[in-house]
């Protein structure tokens, strides 16, 4: 409850309970944005999941001699994708997969 | 320091933000609504603005200022919803002229007035308030309230003239 002994403060200590309902409502939102930001990831990740897909399709079965040609996603796009919260991991597995790809067809070529 | 914490949603820079600034924060609410329960409804709200907003606040001017027009703001907001922003009719311009000379009000401290704040319709207190204690201009109280200047002027010459009512009522004179 605020001070009502002196209505004429230019400054009023209100009561406890407002911090605490405060501290409630911030929880509530501290909770919501976390919600927000994996919800952006997942869509972030399911997109270039569904990208990784339509890529594959297009170049599975191989045509040619390398079988791990589905996995080569061209740099730019990889680039394109990087800043994009929550795809920079996904990125960064890919270019690995694709190095992976690399040691394989020289593997198999000897 | 704090604001850095507060734009990172650090609790314990939130209750210091809280704690430095609800006092002033709740002053400048209960000027505007008289139910003291109603106020602390209204400074929750405000305060959760600041929190939640503050990595908007561009450091021009105060922070101090800053969380005073979210006060003055959401009070304004919490008086629209209850419908008790009611304006009484415009008095005449040569009224409004003539009101300008210095009243009695303007011997006494801001204190006195706060006390008396209480006592007054929403309309009058929300116009006093914003034009004596909070340093608006008519023009910025019109484009705020949605009103012409000349019934912001109107509202502040009823408050003062309610006012000195009040005090001669106090102080026991005819």
């Amino acid at each position: 409850m605020a001070d009502e002994k002196d209505p004429q403060l230019l400054e009023i200590n209100p009561s406890t309970q407002v911090w605490k309902r405060l501290e409630v409502k911030l929880d509530r939102f501290a909770l919501q944005r976390r919600r927000r930001l994996l919800y952006r990831r997942t869509a972030a990740v399911a997109a270039v999941v569904a990208l990784l897909v339509v890529w594959g399709r297009q170049h599975w079965p191989p045509n040619n001699t390398d079988p791990y040609a589905f996995l080569f996603v061209p740099p730019a796009v990889l680039e394109e994708l990087s800043p994009v919260d929550g795809c920079a991991s996904v990125c960064s597995s890919l270019e690995a997969l694709h190095s992976l790809s690399s040691w394989y067809r020289v593997r198999e070529k000897k | 320091m704090i604001i850095t914490g507060c734009r990172n949603l650090d609790r314990r820079s939130q209750q210091a933000l809280y704690d430095r600034y609800a006092p002033m924060a709740l002053g400048v609410c209960r000027r505007f609504i008289a139910d003291p329960m109603a106020a602390e409804d209204v400074l929750m709200e405000g305060f959760f603005k600041v929190l939640t907003k503050i990595g908007s606040f561009q450091g021009v001017g105060s922070l101090e200022g800053w969380i005073r027009r979210i006060m003055v703001n959401e009070s304004l907001m919490h008086l629209r919803r209850h419908n008790e922003l009611k304006f009484a009719q415009d008095l005449g311009p040569d009224v409004v002229l003539r009101a300008e000379d210095p009243s009695v009000l303007d011997e006494l401290g801001a204190r006195d007035i706060l006390g008396m704040l209480d006592r007054m319709p929403a309309g009058y207190r929300t116009v006093f308030s914003l034009y004596v204690l909070e340093g608006y201009k008519h023009r910025e109280i019109a484009e705020l309230l949605g009103i012409s200047i000349n019934t912001s002027k109107s509202q502040l010459i009823l408050a003062r003239q309610r006012m000195e009512e009040l005090l001669r009522t106090r102080l026991g004179y005819p």
